[in-house]
């Protein structure tokens, strides 16, 4: 098994980029390798709640990552400065991540066999 | 065991240099590539290496491309084929869009 | 070393498919083994076989088949990124009633179980055009 580390940091629709790792993300799940998301930079506005897509006509990103519990991905990460730069500390959020630094990203990567960022 | 932090894109277009020097740990070594080389006279990476073991390279044909040299920086030059040899001593590798 | 890629960008739009190549080739004169070349996104692009290239340009897509054949490289495009964006071999053509293929017959279309294969059987898994 490998530790395999995904780094979010695009915001939701405006690019395939959130979509394109997640899939990533839910493939190495059915391999069931170690898997670590991590949340950061823009990528942190793909985690919250009640994005509601239909204007644009794109599908709605975020419905997918309640899935990830049941493909066992649970190593979720948010960095909190990400958010606290956007102003979106209050904010809910979809789903649950565990708040982490950039302290805790660089151990995490450390810990990484391969890293992925999009 | 340690990471090379792989940068494409401008400093002046994306945050992917600015994350790349929060992420960047002792013993990493950094790789300017593509726009990533219009970072070679900035002042907040020579600042963030300078007196550091981290290293930080940018492609040759990148920078000859674009009229930039690293005379008077601490980055040194690499060609494709130290590239291939920085993936190599690295454990891991980061690309940065 | 086992070093597999992951290309993301188009050729001609931006550097990352042309620095992706350099790379590969560097690799292959270095000794390493190239255990598979990973297209994603808008990287299936390169696979294209139908795409007519400037005399004065580099002809990437011909580059990246020319290649492939000399050193017998996997080659796989996401099947996914690439139905969407036109990339279809003659299987997929016939399937989706479509009236040409445009895969370039030196790579394969497969998912992204593939990928995680090659990070599975890779020492180092390098992406390109991100």
């Amino acid at each position: 098994m490998k530790t395999l580390t995904f780094l979010a940091r695009s915001g939701p629709y405006g690019s395939s980029k959130a979509k394109a790792l997640l899939d990533m993300v839910l493939s190495a799940a059915v391999f069931e390798q170690k898997i670590q998301y991590i949340f950061l930079d823009d990528g942190v506005y793909q985690l919250l709640s009640d994005q509601d897509s239909a204007q644009l006509g794109a599908k709605n990103v975020s419905a997918a990552l309640p899935a990830l519990d049941l493909y066992g991905v649970d190593r979720i990460y948010l960095d909190t400065e990400s958010l606290q730069a956007r102003g979106l500390q209050s904010r809910q959020l979809l789903i649950p991540a565990q708040p982490c630094n950039s302290d805790e990203i660089r151990s995490l990567i450390a810990d990484s066999d391969m890293v992925f960022s999009l | 065991m340690s990471t090379l932090h792989i940068v494409s894109k401008s400093p002046f277009r994306t945050d992917a240099l600015q994350r790349c020097l929060s992420l960047v740990a002792p013993g990493d070594s950094i790789i300017l590539i593509e726009d990533g080389v219009l970072a070679v006279n900035l002042s907040i990476l020579g600042e963030r290496i300078s007196g550091t073991d981290v290293s930080c390279f940018a492609l040759a044909g990148d920078l000859i491309a674009r009229s930039l040299t690293t005379a008077g920086t601490e980055i040194q030059q690499a060609d494709a084929a130290s590239f291939v040899a920085l993936v190599c001593e690295h454990r891991n590798s980061i690309s940065y869009g | 070393m086992i070093i597999s890629l992951v290309i993301h960008a188009a050729p001609g739009t931006s550097q990352g498919a042309q620095t992706a190549l350099t790379f590969c080739q560097a690799a292959l004169d270095a000794g390493h083994q190239i255990y598979r070349l990973f297209f994603y996104e808008d990287g299936v692009h390169n696979a294209h076989a139908l795409a007519v290239w400037p005399q004065d340009e580099r002809d990437l897509n011909a580059a990246w088949a020319t290649l492939i054949r000399d050193h017998r490289l996997d080659a796989v495009v996401c099947v996914a990124s690439a139905l969407k964006r036109g990339v279809l071999n003659t299987d997929e053509a016939a399937r989706y009633e479509k009236n040409a293929a445009s895969l370039e017959p030196s790579f394969e279309i497969s998912g992204l179980g593939q990928w995680v294969d090659a990070c599975l059987h890779s020492d180092r898994v390098v992406s390109f055009g991100v």
